[in-house]
């Protein structure tokens, strides 16, 4: 079985090349082990871990492939794409994609006041207010952290998950 | 253990204190190394199990994030842990994910399913910690680490041991001979002091131990052997000096036995050479009346002589015996000294020495000055001094009297000559047995020697003392001393029946038991006065018989006779009827006395028999009867 999932795992990273993003997709997962939630907490009653996703791209697919395996903190993850930031409530992370127009920061902060893990895959966006932003490193992948902006929405970041991605500020 | 034995008691204890110090640190290192050992396998277990703790919380992660540099720097750090041998780090699929270290990092097993946390295999630490965060297993850390010291490390610690061991084996050492004093000192001054004490035997040192250990114990018993050893050495000296004393005695003894021997040779024959000469003489048939009278008057002089001189034979064995005793009896000392005087006056005459005067002072100028002393013994003393001043006096005279001492308690008296006087070298011997004053340039004195020492014998046993002041060639003084005890003058002894009192035994029957004619003849001539009717019997035997037939009323028994002796006829007699029986013997000893009193005798009379004393004696129970 593990084997299988080895190879299935190598298949996806041909699928989707330039990217690693079956990488950055488990990533999601390590990030959330170590990050503590804001009271209180993950909240949904209905034991999912949902991820919003304001625009489709390479990430998303792979995040939509990955987790359709996987879970999160032992909740099945569900992926919902949404069209404005106004849809935003009731999930858990929030992804911001590469084409998304980052124009209204009003919005933004909202989106950062309810507690959402956002997440990006695009160079920049970290320093505009993502808090989790994947980015290359070297031949693999890393993630940038701002951890003000964590920090202003309640989540609590554990050294490790700060001694593994790059923190901005 | 010959060599311990034969090694002194100072080494013996220094090489027990250092043995018993050398097991014990043997011992303690021993065991320190035990517990060194177990200590650094515990540290270097916790040390290894905190690193890889700390190192799987490192690496949590990079390992998380597949960081593979990220977990290899964190492993990295492992180089300043030596004993950390090797370093596998496994993902949560159980690949091998990142190895320090390992030369063949294949995982022999599947880390996940091990199932111990560590494990200690031939001194190897087998760890295995899972990495985890929250409750998920990211990982598996799998370190393999040596908890056994090092062989150098062995080595430094067994010379750091070796070195610490010899130090406190020097320690114990001096300590050792430090504290062995404490024991070894008293014993070794103890061995010197019993040296001392057996090589000049001088056991009246003592030894001087304050503490009440063991050793003041063995002081104590040293002290109380040295006691009893002086007390028998003190013994043993007494006996020697007694012995000494004794064999001295013996000699003297011998000499006076020598001199006894001698003296009475010429003592004995004199006399008897004038008794057996002048009796020939007297026996001739031409003799004339008035020689006869001289030659008897020489024998009864010679007689008297030899009767004097076995008195005073008999009187020193009764001294030296102890048997003489002292009658204490009303005494009229001025009538003594008169009779005495009278006595001296007309006994001067017959050593023709009638131009000596003889003269009597009493000290208390009344008729009768009576003290309570014995007569019979102060009268001896006085006749004895007396006659030696009379026998050394050739020109002047003798004065004899008496004074009372100031407090009444003695009478001193003395005796005075004009005689030849005493060398100033004899006076203090004077007194001693056949001790005699021989006047070698002019003549020799007749005499046993032994009038004075009866005499202080006599003296003492009176309760006085008697000595001499004398010059040679101006005369002598002798003083003597008795207790003075008054007794009033009506107290006085009636005087017994005299010699030639007439009494008319006639109708007495006197038995005489003695086997030599001629004492018995000697006593049927002295009562033939008496005309008592006199029986003889020449033995005991006969003795017995005689008083079955005849009534008799009195017996003179002699001792030593043929067939059935004195004693046995007495018995005999006593047990047949009630008579009074006198003992009349040559046997003048105390023993012969008591054994006849003890047979039955009423009465002791000594040969030769005084015709006075017989007559006083017979008239006791004749008179009765």
């Amino acid at each position: 079985m593990k084997w299988l999932l080895l190879l299935t795992g190598l298949f996806c990273q041909g699928a989707y090349p330039g990217g690693d993003y079956w990488t950055r997709a488990s990533f999601v997962e390590k990030i959330v082990l170590l990050t503590e939630w804001p009271q209180p907490g993950l909240g949904n009653a209905s034991k999912e871990f949902v991820i919003k996703i304001l625009g489709k791209d390479e990430f998303t697919r792979s995040l939509e492939k990955y987790y359709s395996n996987h879970k999160i903190l032992n909740r099945t993850v569900v992926i919902l794409p949404i069209r404005s930031i106004d849809e935003a409530g009731n999930c858990q992370a929030l992804y911001f994609p590469k084409a998304w127009d980052n124009s209204s920061r009003e919005a933004m902060i909202q989106t950062v006041r309810k507690g959402i893990l956002t997440l990006g895959n695009t160079p920049g966006f970290g320093l505009k207010g993502v808090m989790i932003n994947f980015i290359d490193k070297g031949n693999g992948v890393g993630f940038e952290i701002n951890r003000k902006s964590m920090q202003n929405a309640g989540f609590k970041i554990s050294s490790q998950l700060l001694r593994a991605g790059k923190t901005l500020n | 253990m010959t060599l311990l034995k034969s090694l002194s008691l100072k080494s013996k204890l220094i090489l027990i204190i250092l043995m018993v110090t050398m097991s014990v640190l043997m011992i303690g290192f021993a065991l320190e190394y035990i517990y060194g050992a177990n200590k650094y396998r515990k540290d270097q277990l916790d040390r290894v199990l905190f690193c890889s703790r700390l190192i799987a919380g490192s690496i949590t992660s990079p390992v998380l994030f597949n960081d593979e540099d990220g977990t290899r720097e964190v492993l990295s750090q492992l180089k300043s842990i030596p004993n950390v041998l090797s370093c596998d780090v496994y993902n949560e699929n159980g690949e091998l994910f990142v190895s320090y270290n390992n030369s063949n990092p294949k995982a022999e097993v599947n880390p996940y399913d091990v199932n111990y946390h560590y494990r200690l295999e031939g001194g190897k630490l087998h760890l295995h910690e899972l990495l985890k965060v929250k409750t998920k297993t990211i990982g598996v850390i799998c370190v393999r680490a040596s908890v056994v010291p090092e062989i150098s490390d062995n080595y430094q610690l067994l010379i750091n041991l070796l070195l610490a061991f010899s130090f406190l084996l020097l320690v114990a050492f001096i300590i050792a001979i430090r504290l062995q004093v404490i024991i070894s000192k008293p014993i070794q001054d103890l061995s010197v002091f019993l040296g001392e004490i057996a090589e000049k035997g001088d056991y009246s040192r003592r030894l001087t131990y304050s503490k009440q250990d063991e050793i003041g114990t063995l002081y104590h018993q040293c002290n109380y052997m040295l006691e009893k050893l002086e007390t028998h050495n003190n013994e043993q000296l007494e006996t020697q000096e007694n012995l000494k004393y004794a064999k001295e005695q013996a000699e003297q003894s011998d000499k006076l036995k020598s001199a006894f021997l001698a003296n009475m040779s010429h003592e004995i024959r004199t006399p008897m050479n004038a008794i057996v000469g002048f009796s020939h003489l007297l026996s001739g048939d031409d003799i004339s009346h008035l020689k006869r009278i001289e030659y008897s008057k020489i024998i009864n002089t010679s007689s008297e002589s030899l009767l004097n001189l076995i008195n005073d034979i008999i009187d020193i064995s009764k001294i030296e015996a102890g048997e003489i005793k002292i009658h204490h009896l009303p005494c009229n000392v001025n009538q003594l000294l008169e009779d005495l005087r009278l006595f001296y006056d007309k006994f001067k005459q017959h050593q023709n020495k009638g131009r000596l005067y003889i003269q009597s002072v009493p000290g208390v100028n009344v008729a009768e000055f009576v003290v309570q002393t014995d007569p019979h013994r102060l009268n001896q003393i006085l006749t004895n001094l007396i006659g030696n001043a009379l026998k050394f006096t050739e020109e002047g005279g003798i004065e004899f009297g008496y004074t009372i001492s100031e407090d009444a308690d003695f009478i001193q008296f003395y005796v005075k000559d004009t005689g030849i006087g005493i060398p100033d070298d004899m006076q203090q011997i004077v007194f001693e047995r056949f001790q005699k004053i021989e006047h070698l340039h002019l003549r020799v004195y007749r005499g046993a020697g032994l009038g004075l020492a009866i005499s202080r014998s006599l003296v003492e046993l009176l309760g006085g003392k008697i000595w001499v002041k004398s010059k040679e060639g101006m005369g002598s003084m002798f003083y003597f001393t008795i207790p003075l005890t008054f007794v009033q003058s009506g107290k006085m002894k009636e005087p017994e029946a005299n010699f030639g009192e007439l009494v008319d035994w006639s109708d007495k029957i006197i038995l005489i038991a003695e086997d030599e004619a001629v004492n018995y003849q000697y006593l049927k001539e002295v009562l033939a006065d008496t005309q008592a009717q006199i029986l003889w019997a020449k033995d005991g035997v006969e003795a017995v018989s005689m008083c079955m037939h005849h009534d008799v009323h009195a017996i003179l028994m002699d001792i030593k006779m043929p067939r059935m002796n004195g004693y046995e006829a007495i018995r005999q007699i006593k047990r047949m009827k009630k008579v009074p029986i006198i003992s009349q013997t040559a046997y003048a000893m105390y023993e012969e006395k008591k054994l006849s009193f003890e047979a039955g005798s009423d009465d002791y009379l000594t040969k030769p028999i005084d015709c006075r004393l017989l007559y006083s004696t017979l008239s006791k129970y004749l008179s009765n009867n």
